[in-house]
């Protein structure tokens, strides 16, 4: 900056003495504009004539005649004054804001010309017609202006025309810059013409000394919304003094800066100022703001929008008071430029924001809404931040107190506090103060583990300043999140006393369990079968339904995979404690406190080391006390021998022992009948070697039977679990073992009858084979019958060797990898359950026809059974008409024999019934089978399929239905019987 | 004989270019008289700063407002 004016020096000094004449270029200035100071004529001035100042001489007033020595000396002594005025001025120049190259300089004139269209016209005219100008149009001027440049530029004469150019634009009245030296104009009536006829008024006017001239640049640019600024300046005076020297012709003083910081102050501690205040509290009613404001504050996404609605309010409300000011006090209070109102509320935002923060403190600990452990904390950090906050304004105050203590007089740049400094140093503050308001305005929704993942949410914000303020309010707020997190993992209580944590206890629980301990015990019984189901929902629950996973609490930074674990770790660990009364549990504890480090936000990874750790930790030990100290799979093996009827010695020693009993009505069986019966059974098999543990639960039981029905129907055998294991072999589970037993059990029955037909009937095949006619019927009884071994065999095979063993190996397989929890354990169980209670009851996917097929077998166990009853009749039909003809024999060899007295067409007849009988059964199996057999090949399991192709290996069933139509199949067999 | 040509052509020249100077002056309203105008011209053809000339040139004709007042103020 400096080398220009000693260059524009060197360049300018040297030159006056060559001119022609004596006196300087700036002297003859000098007398050409101030008139009154122009010496006496003398001759000389006629020379300046000849050399092309010539006008200088005529312009020049006359001087008179007579000289008074003494004004001669005041008026030579002003000049002197005045000149060394200007050349200090050409000296000392200021620094030269025209950068502008020679190329641009024409355009900015013509712009200005164009500009100058209307707002010249007026007040100028009467000057311009003085001197022969027509007041024409901008663009009429710069076309000629364009014409004369042009005219200019080829001239030869000036070194280079724009320096003129740029001296005379400097000069105009065009240009903007120069107009508000000028008295205000008055031709614009309406404001806002005035005020675009003024000129852009400059923010710092009313501060102008110390600002740093880079924040006035960035202000101007902010505060002006007014014709676009030209790129150079005045020299000599800036804008701001431009503007002073305008509201000082308007006698506004600009309002004094410190009263105006002391309201800030208090406006950034939530307080109204004395001239400045808050707009918020006094007309809840009148402003339409507040009640707009009221319902926009109720959105999410809108806390900018709210902020600015609130600014305007109080923009109009702080306009009030400076007009009321202006009215009462404007010599004294001055005014508040518009500039400095907005930086004032941008100031107050932060203000408001204080006061909501503030108020929620406040309202929290006056115990309102519901409390918990995650807003205590929240509290006590937005508290912790609020002292930085007071600390902050309290240096500010001091700075204050400081800069203004000394006659108000602003201290030198660089120092002190300015309303802009205060923007600039609550800057940080500012941006804390709003990220805390928006997590204020979330504690009001939600409270507990989604507040904490709200929070979580701006930890991904761009900003890092944010994003790290937000990990300290996180980590605040994360920590009654974690105490109970610790708890629960690692001990496995629920300490919540607000509910925040995302694994909360089960309203239904409770009352669930008092009904299930109350109600057995009210009315039980010689009846236990009650009591261990009552137990059995009370266990269940407690696992299933003690506590339940609350997704929408999961903080943000848990995956709900992580927090399922979390979930799972802690239920474990509970149910070990409760549920399974473990005397180990001080080890599992010990291990799990070196697992576990103090857990907090900022190590998340150690969080989910530790949480896995505990995890591992807690299920192993769940598991290997249902495997070790419960023998769950001594259990599930027990069941599978004894339920599913694997123990092939024990099931036929319970057979025989029990058939005699089941085959009488239903109501003359005795459960201790039953019981001794089972006893023997287990005595008589390898059953008494197995564990006492598990052979005492088992039970005989009889079910609630209706008239009529037979021991069979009504017989079911027991296995009782209780307390920790039914979580596994629940009430379901163990409803599915007894349909499994039953169905398993008749086949059984139905088998074991048909053994013993069949060893009735091929041991006495002597007696009846010397019975004529009755050959044909013997044989095709065997031949059905054996087709009824065929068919129960295979079903048996198929159900032990196909469905039960190989379930039961993946159930094997899954126990011994001893992975996941205790959830894990019941589903795998689950899954081995079902698969065997769908494919042993042959259950299809088909609705409403699921139980087609096992229908069907059990009409073909019936026929079986009714089969047998016929066989046997015949047998004993058959015994007795040999008997008879032995008899016969016998009379006829003269021996004495006991007269009979059923008549041989009686017994034929019965014959001839017993054969009927024994047709139709057979008939129908056979007509079942097929149709079993063709179920079963279409049956959506591949398994079943299977079952079908065993049935009917040859194809002999297929064929048959194939080749025959229904009503034929009687027919043949008749035919065939009567073939004989 | 061929430099008093010359000096007349000269002479010719810049009062065209003055007399152009002078509208644009006047296009601009800048309100310099054709004298003041020539002696400014003068000086920044010899190198004076245009911006800081047209700060003397406002400078002074303030001058001439005071002074004018004071002379009415005295009569």
């Amino acid at each position: 900056m400096s080398s220009r004016p000693v260059s524009s020096q060197s360049a300018h000094r040297p030159r006056p003495p060559s001119t022609s004449s004596s006196r300087s270029p700036l002297e003859q200035l000098v007398y050409s504009l101030v008139p009154s100071l122009a010496p006496p004529r003398s001759h000389r001035t006629s020379l300046d004539v000849r050399s092309g100042r010539s006008s200088v001489a005529s312009s020049r007033p006359d001087s008179r005649a007579e000289v008074d020595d003494v004004t001669e000396r005041e008026r030579k002594e002003r000049v002197k004054e005045l000149m060394e005025w200007c050349e200090e001025i050409m000296e000392s120049r200021l620094p030269s804001s025209t950068p502008l190259s020679a190329s641009t300089l024409p355009d900015t004139a013509k712009r200005i010309l164009l500009q100058s269209n209307s707002r010249i016209d007026g007040r100028s005219a009467s000057r311009q017609s003085s001197r022969g100008e027509s007041s024409s149009s901008g663009s009429e001027r710069a076309m000629r202006f364009s014409g004369v440049w042009n005219k200019l530029e080829k001239g030869r004469l000036l070194s280079s025309p724009s320096p003129h150019l740029q001296f005379l634009l400097s000069l105009s009245e065009f240009n903007p810059h120069n107009v508000p030296a000028k008295p205000l104009s008055t031709n614009g009536s309406s404001a806002a013409s005035s005020s675009r006829a003024m000129p852009p008024p400059p923010v710092p006017a009313t501060f102008p000394s110390n600002q740093p001239s880079s924040s006035r640049q960035a202000l101007a640019d902010t505060g002006s919304t007014n014709l676009p600024t030209l790129d150079f300046d005045v020299k000599g005076k800036s804008k701001a003094e431009v503007l002073k020297a305008w509201r000082k012709s308007k006698s506004q003083k600009p309002f004094p800066q410190h009263l105006l910081l002391r309201d800030t102050l208090y406006l950034l501690q939530g307080i109204d100022g004395r001239y400045v205040r808050f707009a918020i509290r006094p007309p809840k009613e009148q402003n339409p703001y507040l009640t707009e404001k009221g319902r926009a504050g109720e959105g999410v996404g809108f806390p900018l929008g709210k902020d600015g609605a609130i600014n305007q309010e109080e923009e109009g409300e702080e306009g009030d008071i400076v007009g009321i000011e202006i009215v009462a006090d404007q010599p004294k209070d001055g005014y508040i430029s518009k500039p400095t109102q907005t930086i004032l509320m941008q100031l107050s935002e932060m203000g408001m924001l204080y006061r909501q923060v503030t108020d929620f403190i406040s309202s929290k600990q006056a115990g309102e809404g519901k409390g918990g452990m995650t807003e205590q904390s929240l509290c006590h950090f937005l508290h912790h931040e609020l002292s930085e906050y007071h600390r902050l304004l309290a240096v500010l105050e001091s700075q204050m107190n400081q800069t203004f203590s000394d006659d108000n007089e602003p201290p030198a740049d660089g120092a002190g506090l300015t309303l802009m400094r205060l923007g600039l140093w609550t800057e940080e503050m500012k941006l804390k103060l709003k990220q805390m308001s928006l997590v204020v305005e979330e504690a009001k929704k939600t409270h507990g583990g989604a507040l904490v993942s709200k929070i979580h949410k701006h930890t991904s914000h761009g900003d890092p300043l944010i994003r790290r303020f937000t990990d300290q309010i996180l980590e605040e707020v994360s920590k009654p999140f974690f105490g109970t997190l610790q708890k629960w993992i690692f001990s496995g209580d629920l300490h919540d006393p607000f509910n925040e944590f995302f694994v909360q206890l089960n309203p239904e629980t409770t009352s669930l369990r008092d009904h299930g301990r109350i109600s057995p015990a009210g009315d039980v019984g010689f009846e236990m079968g009650i009591d261990s189901l009552g137990r059995t929902d009370e266990a269940q629950t407690i696992w299933e339904k003690k506590y339940v996973f609350v997704k929408g609490m999961v903080p943000g930074f848990v995956s709900e995979e992580f927090g399922k674990k979390i979930f799972s770790t802690g239920r474990s660990l509970n149910f070990i404690r409760y549920s399974c009364g473990d005397s180990d549990w001080i080890e599992t504890q010990a291990k799990l406190a070196n697992a576990g480090r103090a857990l907090k936000y900022s190590d998340l990874a150690g969080l989910e080391r530790s949480i896995d750790d505990a995890y591992s930790i807690a299920s192993q030990r769940l598991l290997e006390i249902f495997f070790d100290k419960f023998i769950l799979l001594e259990h599930l093996r027990a069941l599978k021998s004894y339920l599913m009827l694997g123990a092939g010695d024990f099931t036929e020693l319970l057979m025989e022992a029990l058939a005699p009993r089941l085959s009488k009505p239903a109501i003359s069986l005795y459960r201790h009948h039953l019981t001794s019966d089972l006893e023997s059974a287990i005595r008589g098999s390898n059953a008494q070697f197995d564990n006492p543990e598990i052979l005492k639960r088992l039970d005989a039981r009889i079910l609630e039977y209706s008239h009529g029905e037979t021991g069979w129907d009504c017989f079911t055998l027991e296995y009782k679990v209780e307390q920790p294991l039914n979580t596994i072999l629940n009430q379901k589970s163990m409803l599915d073992y007894d349909k499994l037993f039953n169905h398993l059990w008749k086949l059984k029955r139905v088998e074991s009858s048909l053994t013993q037909n069949w060893i009735r009937v091929t041991s006495s095949s002597k007696v009846y084979e010397k019975l004529p006619g009755l050959s044909n019927d013997w044989h095709h009884c065997r031949i059905v019958q054996s087709e009824m071994v065929h068919f129960l065999r295979n079903l048996q095979a198929f159900y032990q060797l196909e469905v039960i063993e190989c379930s039961w190996k993946d159930l094997i397989d899954f126990t011994e990898k001893r992975q996941g929890d205790l959830d894990a354990l019941i589903n795998a169980h689950r899954e081995y359950l079902d698969r065997v209670v769908k494919k042993v009851l042959l259950l299809s996917n088909k609705r409403d026809k699921e139980e087609i097929l096992l229908d069907a077998v059990r009409d073909a166990l019936d026929y079986i059974l009714q089969f047998r009853d016929a066989t046997d009749d015949l047998y004993g039909w058959s015994l007795a008409e040999a008997t008879r003809l032995d008899r016969e024999r016998d009379s006829e060899r003269g021996l004495y024999t006991i007269p009979t007295t059923d008549s041989p067409t009686l017994s034929l007849n019965q014959l001839h019934s017993i054969k009927q009988r024994i047709k139709q059964c057979s008939n129908s199996f056979q007509d079942k089978l097929i149709s079993i057999c063709h179920l079963a090949g279409s049956h959506n399991d591949l398994d079943i399929r299977f079952l079908a192709i065993r049935l009917a290996w040859n194809g002999h069933y297929s064929l048959r239905k194939s080749s025959k139509p229904h009503g034929l199949i009687g027919e043949r067999s008749s035919a065939r019987s009567n073939r004989g | 004989m061929s430099s008093s040509k010359d000096d007349e052509a000269r002479l010719q020249n810049a009062r065209e270019t003055i007399d152009s100077l002078h509208d644009l002056s006047q296009l601009l309203q800048t309100g310099l008289d054709k004298n003041t105008l020539s002696i400014c011209v003068s000086m920044i053809e010899q190198g004076a700063n245009p911006d800081t000339l047209a700060a003397v040139i406002k400078e002074l004709r303030r001058e001439n407002e005071v002074l004018k007042a004071q002379k009415s103020d005295n009569m």
